[in-house]
């Protein structure tokens, strides 16, 4: 008998149907990637299975008895446990002070040390989290330690993780995934979410594809090539490879000279860069999570400022008269709680298209044309929040783009998105560039960089370790260069 | 098999005729709990509602002095509501009214008696404007360039002007031919404002004017949309190339300048500088920009109804009825009001579950 069934589930939002007919088995103690798109309904299915969500049909089974639809209680009760992509801890409290809210062991005080069971679990999968340091002491890593153990403390069976490797480096994925190996032969089930292919195959034993709501694919993942689970995801689309744009060196856009920034505890985030881009150049800034490239961007951006040194970009005033995406898109790029419509305007409502009175026909029409840029299929009228990721993205680069700035600034464009959405910003950075605009952007993606970039900028620790040009692109050397400083 | 209840969160916002309707049935349960305090405290619901109706819409003359008094609720309304656009939270109304009586008194008392009443009273009001922007930017910088809680500093300054107008009403501009009366001496005949028609004042003009002023920045201006901005997302704005400082700077200034102008109002129809100006109109602004969900033609509706509350309190005291039922009554508005705006958010489904053995 399979650890969960999944049975005939469909859940609508409105109009639009999230989950039609879902239904998958996952045996016990193996672990089951769940693929597909941005919006194919894997998020939707996953929340039904924790209880979060109440399906309009269908049932959801644990050792072939079904759990209460729409109950999270019920959900925990039975076994199922959920990592959310965005971590669920109390900063302020310890890493065991955490789990033991979760476990809710005392009646009036909560133990303050774990006990012989927790030792015992955490020596069984290998955890190595100091379960006494506060949580906003620890890395990101360490945090999603702590929230995978303090799932498997409350008795989980099966693991649901939703994009675990987005915020690790290479060495702390092949970490986790040694966990979650641990945690299937310990006869617990993992269902992992993800759009990474390569990872995901070397860990899964089986994979559910997805796409429009749908399962489209349910099985072993012996026998199935890369390319094959590609078509599986995007269904029979074309998938273009980028271009490197082809265009003259024009005019100096941009001028880092001698950047170095501080953290707010003065720590070294970036030091002493210098580089500039000119007009129909792509430059990448390439490395490994958490050495500097954000922090770097972010300066260029004008979201915080560099401790010692000048960047020179085009302005008006004081204003960037650039066009600057954000890593992160909710409460940066766009304010989460305001329409698309009013979001399109964010930055171009003080353009000289529009005066101190912003005329209704004219909004209107400025959203419609950001909305259509890279085809979002949303009413301008609608809340920002509720938007997919791949959708937030569009918006912001639809908007951003849509005054032909010269410099475009665009910190990880590509993070998070599924393969046909990523495809289609890497063309349109390449198809900017090649139209003579000095396009910057920060990636942790050899692939995607080694394919569109004119220029290549390593960073490690901070620094600029490498500037390449295409003719000396070489994976070998690239990766070497990215890890480097790390093991030094 | 077992039935449950629950509140799911709607999808879809409810329109604005369904929130009226469920607005109308919350008015209707409070006067319906408030029935039942008046009938606990011994007297006669029906004759009560029937003596607070006459005092504050039953005649010409009650409804004249309901609209007057609507004119101060609103424009404090309408100024908490400009601020909470921002996410600023306003309670210094109370205060910035005050000064803005204050700062209207002074050029009122200034000016020579000769002045002709287009210069006195335009000059007056704007007075009043000035003045309550200025006791608002007194929280507004700390706010703005440290971050200090508006919500405390506005609150705190509410009792420090009201002290220093006791003090001015005592002492320096206590009215010698007052007797002992806390007044100052009357300004000056013309920067009176007289009844336009009936007993109606020209404040009315000047809250309606204020209201279409509130629709306006909601509706287009780029001022409006960068209050909203930076009060849904501070760092958005920033890199939308909002200035977070001129934004609250400028947010709380509008915000005291209503509230002043309405105290500069106040002290134009009464003439003179007293304690008694406001009977709290600062912190009735507070609910009625609240009931009225921050919007500028419901409060403008809800300041008229709120004020002919206030107005009908007066009259209950002749039916021998206290005048605190008045205050119950409001005040069991408000909550029925929000439970029910808040509710009509949320639907009661019912739905069976097979209970797990």
């Amino acid at each position: 008998m399979p650890l969960l069934a999944v049975e005939d589930v469909s859940k609508s939002f409105g109009d639009v149907h999230a989950n039609t007919d879902v239904s998958f088995l996952v045996p016990a103690g193996s672990v089951v990637a769940l693929l597909g798109e941005n919006g194919a309904g894997k998020s939707t299915i996953m929340n039904a299975v924790c209880g979060l969500y109440l399906p309009e049909k269908g049932r959801i089974r644990i050792d072939g008895a079904v759990v209460e639809a729409g109950s999270p209680a019920a959900a925990r009760a039975a076994g199922i446990g959920m990592v959310h992509q965005q971590f669920k801890l109390v900063e302020t409290l310890t890493a065991y002070e955490n789990i033991s809210l979760a476990t809710g062991h005392g009646r009036f005080l909560q133990p303050s040390a774990p006990d012989e069971k927790l030792r015992a679990l955490m020596a069984e999968v290998g955890f190595q989290v100091d379960l006494s340091a506060p949580v906003w002491s620890l890395s990101l890593a360490a945090r999603q330690q702590l929230e995978i153990l303090r799932v498997l403390a409350q008795g989980a069976r099966l693991l649901i993780l939703d994009e675990p490797t987005s915020v690790l480096s290479p060495v702390e994925t092949e970490q986790l995934f040694t966990i979650v190996r641990r945690i299937a032969a310990s006869g617990r089930s993992v269902i992992l979410i993800s759009h990474k292919l390569a990872e995901i195959r070397d860990v899964a034993d089986r994979i559910v594809v997805m796409r429009g709501g749908r399962v489209v694919f349910s099985g072993e993942n012996k026998g199935l090539s890369a390319d094959d689970i590609a078509e599986l995801i995007i269904g029979k689309r074309a998938l273009r490879a980028g271009v490197r744009p082809q265009a003259p060196r024009g005019t100096r856009q941009l001028s880092v000279h001698n950047v170095s920034i501080r953290g707010r505890d003065g720590a070294p985030l970036v030091q002493q860069v210098s580089f500039d881009v000119h007009g129909g150049e792509l430059v990448v800034v390439l490395g490994v999570t958490g050495n500097g490239q954000s922090e770097l961007l972010d300066a260029i951006g004008g979201l915080m400022a560099p401790s010692e040194g000048a960047i020179t970009a085009p302005r008006t005033g004081r204003r960037r008269a650039f066009a600057f995406i954000p890593a992160r898109h909710l409460g940066i790029g766009l304010a989460p709680g305001l329409s698309l419509e009013d979001n399109a305007l964010l930055g171009p409502h003080r353009s000289e298209r529009f005066g101190a009175w912003l005329p209704r026909k004219a909004v209107r029409a400025h959203a419609k044309a950001v909305l259509e840029t890279f085809q979002v299929k949303a009413r301008a009228q609608s809340a920002t929040r509720r938007l997919s990721g791949g959708n937030l993205q569009r918006v912001v680069l639809g908007r951003e783009l849509s005054s032909s700035p010269p410099l475009i600034v665009a910190s990880y464009p590509t993070r998070g998105l599924d393969i046909a959405s990523a495809a289609q910003i890497r063309e349109a950075l390449v198809a900017k560039a090649s139209a003579g605009a000095a396009v910057l952007m920060a990636s942790e993606e050899l692939d995607e960089s080694l394919e569109i970039a004119t220029r290549i900028l390593v960073m490690s620790s901070g620094r600029i370790v490498g500037d390449l040009t295409p003719d000396a692109f070489d994976m070998d050397v690239i990766g070497r260069m990215m890890t480097a400083a790390q093991e030094s | 098999m077992s039935l449950r209840l629950r509140f799911e969160p709607r999808l879809r916002s409810v329109g604005a005729g369904e929130i009226a309707l469920r607005i109308a049935f919350g008015v209707v349960l409070a006067l319906a709990a408030g029935g039942l305090v008046i009938a606990m405290s011994g007297h006669d619901p029906v004759t009560a509602y029937q003596a607070l109706f006459r005092g504050g819409f039953g005649s010409r003359m009650a409804f004249e002095g309901t609209l007057n008094k609507a004119v101060p609720i609103g424009l404090c309304a309408l100024g908490i509501a400009l601020a909470s656009r921002a996410q600023l939270t306003n309670i210094g109304g109370e205060g910035q009214f005050y000064f803005g009586a204050f700062t209207a008194t002074a050029i009122g008392l200034a000016l020579p008696e000769a002045t002709p009443g287009w210069i006195a009273i335009p000059a007056v009001l704007v007075a009043g404007i000035i003045g309550g922007g200025f006791w608002a930017l007194i929280a507004a910088v700390p706010k703005a360039l440290f971050g200090v809680s508006e919500i405390l500093s506005t609150l705190m300054l509410n009792y420090i002007c009201m002290l220093w107008v006791g003090y001015l009403v005592r002492g320096p501009w206590a009215d010698p031919m007052a007797y002992s009366f806390p007044y100052s001496p009357p300004i000056i005949d013309n920067a009176q404002m007289m009844p336009l028609f009936g007993s109606v004042h020209g404040g009315l003009f000047l809250l309606l004017a204020a209201t279409l002023g509130l629709a306006l920045v909601d509706r287009g201006s780029r001022w409006g949309y960068e209050l909203r901005v930076s009060g849904d997302a501070p760092e958005a704005a920033r890199y939308g190339g909002i200035s977070a400082t001129a934004i609250v700077i400028s947010a709380l200034c509008f915000s005291g300048a209503m509230a002043g102008l309405a105290g500069a109002v106040e002290l134009s129809t009464t003439g003179r500088l007293q304690l008694g100006l406001s009977p709290g109109y600062g912190f009735m602004g507070i609910l009625v920009a609240w009931l009225a969900g921050g919007r500028a033609v419901p409060i403008l509706i809800v300041s008229i109804f709120y004020a002919g509350l206030l107005n009908g309190g007066f009259s209950l005291q002749v039916s021998r009825v206290p005048s605190s039922i008045s205050t119950i009554l409001q005040a069991l508005i408000l909550i029925f009001v929000l439970a029910a705006v808040t509710l009509s958010q949320y639907r009661l489904r019912i739905y069976r579950s097979e209970a797990r053995s």
